[in-house]
């Protein structure tokens, strides 16, 4: 793939950002060894707190960073999905993403992470906070008291992925009707409209009749 | 109510955190106390521009508590990027705000081109930009029609759709999509400008900056739009920062920040000479009031870009099969409704692992619950107005 | 020069007055028809002599809703001596365009130019089942295909 791509280097690639540096101090200074790793990922700094850490690192932002704007809080699985490659009716256009579990930037400890952004209006500069959620008891803090507007994030966070927020007024569902049953960002949770319909992007072309195909097919 | 605490401290209207819960579910019996009654601003509605639900607890006709139910335009767009390839997920993800299609590709495509280490030909940012600029104006230019709406004035809502028309045909004659250009790839842009394209995009601009004023001489000198609109709705800037406001609601609280020039170089706005538009009061009319300034900002900056349109390719070259290397990105771009992010997560594939779309209407209806109560239920539809939000950004 | 204060109820009126002197912008359809502009997608064609069946559009699809059926067939070798060659033929191409969502994946990703863009988009049915187009109706809106159009000033020009 490098042949062929003509990557432009620019400027910005190569220096680091100093903003970044000096952001990801000031955190380990407050938070100590509550910061697992930091990354300064294309101009972000991407840090992983232990879970203890996860309401003082927003509390720290929200304060002395002035990162007084919450952009949002999610979930991530690192679970690959089991697909039936190669099985009659599978869907061979789809991404074949990695089988063995690999975690992104500043690493994980298992399965399940929360990872929220926030920015300063102000200073112009923004932080992404990461941090590990137990597979078997999903549960973290709720950053509510802190950004009221984690309110909605995290009511999506637990219906999509089932962690819950300690801390939270009401987790309830947010985008799906009360019975629904599952999470379903979780990557065990297919997605139906995939597996209900044969694909047809088989490859149905007969062999002329009398003519042994490639594969020995009629 | 200038105060950063969050809502269920605030005295007087202190709301049990469950009691939502029981109104928000209709298969279950509820039992109504006397004294309050709620109603229900259903999934259809003309005010809610769209499938959004809101559960109001009324005193008469001042507001006490209010739930937002969304979730009735939910597409599992978060789960679907996960089986998709890049190219399928940029005709996607045009469809999560429909107005401002265009926009929404952007920042999608500008982390892919990160990862890749790829930089889009000046030609393809020039495309690029002028095409996200012209539907601010679009989506931005319905809004001045359709907010007179909201408040009663039902004229100009015809003159936002019918000069709109120009500017969608304008997006219609580069891209071949009115609504939904799917014009971006890896690398540039799809084709280039077809040919008279110049000079049909500076008559459509001469139409909409007309129609600005006729907007101007309509709705904001009016007494009756003045009446509804100015007090309703007030927005403190730290509370809506807190909650995640953004784009002209928060710029119309007072904070100046944009992200076109404030946030990480993207496209060309760093060419550009242009300028961020704020007010202090943070009521609906400060909101129509930024909008229609950035709406004539917008179109000073098409015009500008028209005058300095490099030459040359509109696509980098990139591989037949684009596998991008792994990594994560996070991309936040100006949307017309705010800010939109994508958070790309990349593990080499043909597609993404976890893309996680952060929208702008998500958070901008966030603030509901908050900035409804002591409203009467006519400001409630100025408010929701106002704050101008597209279903499917909410609800993806 | 001081402007005197119109009461704005009084300058709205104005621009209403001047707005109703105006002529009506309604294209007045089906009497009157507006044309897309060339590059609009409004459906896709199919040049049947061109498909040779290697399935691209249908698994680039992100909806699922080409349908390919074909078939081997031999035809006489291009030289004196050569080797008799297959061909593939469609049997079936069907596009549902009650799935379809005009991305164009497939009219891209075709590496022998058998689908094309028309402007075209007259083509309601009461039934969504008859959305169903067969290779035969795609084949007629080939007629509707527009020859690629010139481009702006400053394009890159092409080499063929």
């Amino acid at each position: 793939m490098s042949d062929d791509v003509v990557a432009v280097e620019t400027a910005e690639a190569d220096i680091p950002d100093p903003v970044v540096g000096v952001l990801a101090a000031r955190l380990g200074e407050a938070l100590g060894d509550g910061i697992l790793a930091w990354e300064d990922s294309f101009g972000t700094l991407v840090i992983r707190v232990k879970p203890d850490s996860w309401a003082p690192a927003a509390e720290f932002a929200k304060g002395e960073l002035e990162c007084d704007y919450l952009s949002f809080i999610s979930g991530i699985d690192w679970q690959p999905v089991t697909r039936p490659d190669g099985q009659e009716g599978s869907d061979l256009s789809a991404p074949v993403q990695p089988t063995e579990m690999t975690f992104g930037v500043t690493g994980s400890a298992g399965r399940f992470q929360v990872f929220g952004h926030v920015q300063s209006t102000s200073r112009h500069w923004g932080v992404t906070i990461k941090s590990d959620v137990d597979e078997t008891d999903p549960r973290i803090a709720s950053w509510v008291a802190i950004y009221p507007g984690a309110d909605w994030h995290e009511r999506e966070c637990w219906e999509m992925y089932g962690i819950v927020f300690d801390g939270h007024p009401s987790l309830r569902n947010l985008y799906l009707p009360g019975g629904f049953e599952g999470h379903p960002l979780r990557k065990d949770f297919p997605l139906l409209a995939r597996e209900v319909k044969p694909w047809p992007g088989l490859v149905d072309v007969e062999p002329m009749p009398g003519v042994v195909d490639a594969e020995g097919g009629e | 109510m200038t105060t950063t605490q969050p809502p269920s401290q605030l005295p007087g209207f202190e709301v049990e955190p469950g009691s939502l819960n029981p109104l928000a579910d209709a298969r279950l019996a509820v039992e109504l106390d006397t004294g309050d009654m709620i109603l229900n601003m259903g999934p259809q509605h003309p005010a809610t521009h769209g499938t959004l639900r809101l559960v109001v607890r009324l005193d008469g006709e001042r507001v006490i508590a209010a739930d937002p139910v969304i979730g009735y335009m939910h597409r599992g767009y978060e789960k679907l990027t996960e089986f998709r390839t890049y190219p399928q997920i940029t005709t996607l993800i045009n469809r999560i705000d429909w107005l401002s299609s265009f926009a929404n590709e952007v920042p999608f495509i500008h982390a892919a081109e990160q990862l890749m280490g790829i930089e889009a030909p000046q030609r393809a940012q020039h495309i690029r930009t002028l095409l996200t600029e012209l539907s601010r104006i679009a989506t931005i230019y319905l809004f001045l029609g359709e907010m007179g709406l909201q408040v009663g004035a039902l004229t100009p809502a015809f003159w936002g759709f019918r000069d709109r028309e120009h500017v969608l045909n304008l997006i219609e004659g580069a891209t071949g999509g009115r609504f939904h250009p799917n014009f971006n790839r890896i690398g540039g842009v799809k084709d280039d400008l077809p040919w008279g394209w110049i000079v049909e995009c500076r008559a459509a601009m001469k139409r909409i900056l007309d129609g600005c004023d006729d907007f101007e001489d309509v709705l904001v000198g009016n007494e009756i739009f003045q009446a509804r609109t100015r007090g309703v709705g007030i927005i403190p800037a730290e509370l809506g920062a807190a909650y995640g406001v953004s784009g002209a609601n928060l710029r119309a609280s007072g904070v100046d920040w944009d992200l076109r020039r404030d946030g990480k170089p993207y496209l060309s706005y760093n060419e550009l000479d242009f300028k961020v538009w704020t007010h202090q009061d943070g009521d609906s009319f400060a909101r129509y009031w930024v909008r229609l300034q950035e709406t004539r900002e917008s179109v000073r900056m098409v015009l500008q870009l028209l005058d300095g349109l490099a030459s040359g390719p509109v696509m980098a070259k990139v591989p037949r099969i684009i596998k991008v290397p792994a990594g994560e990105v996070w991309v936040e771009t100006e949307n017309p409704l705010g800010q939109m992010g994508y958070y790309v997560v990349s593990k080499g594939a043909i597609g993404p692992f976890r893309v996680k779309i952060r929208s702008a209407s998500f958070s901008n209806v966030s603030i509901l619950p908050w900035l409804l109560r002591g409203l009467y239920v006519p400001d409630v539809v100025t408010v929701l107005g106002s704050l101008y939000f597209i279903l499917g950004d909410i609800d993806r | 020069m001081k402007k005197l204060k119109i009461p704005g109820v009084i300058s709205g009126l104005g621009v209403t007055f001047r707005t109703m002197m105006k002529p009506a912008v309604t294209v007045q359809y089906p009497h009157e028809r507006e044309d897309p502009p060339p590059r609009a997608r409004g459906v896709i064609a199919l040049k049947e002599e061109n498909c040779t069946v290697c399935m691209l559009c249908a698994r680039q699809c992100p909806d699922w809703c080409i349908y390919i059926e074909g078939h081997k067939e031999q035809r006489p070798p291009r030289r004196e001596g050569g080797q008799p060659r297959a061909v593939s033929l469609l049997d079936r191409f069907d596009i549902d365009y009650g799935l379809c969502m005009y991305c164009g994946i497939c009219v891209e990703v075709c590496p022998f130019d058998a689908l094309f863009w028309s402007p075209e988009y007259e083509y309601s049915e009461p039934n969504i089942a008859d959305l169903l187009h067969d290779k035969t109706k795609l084949g007629e809106w080939m007629s509707g295909v527009h020859e690629p159009e010139p481009l702006e000033i400053g394009a890159e020009v092409k080499k063929k």
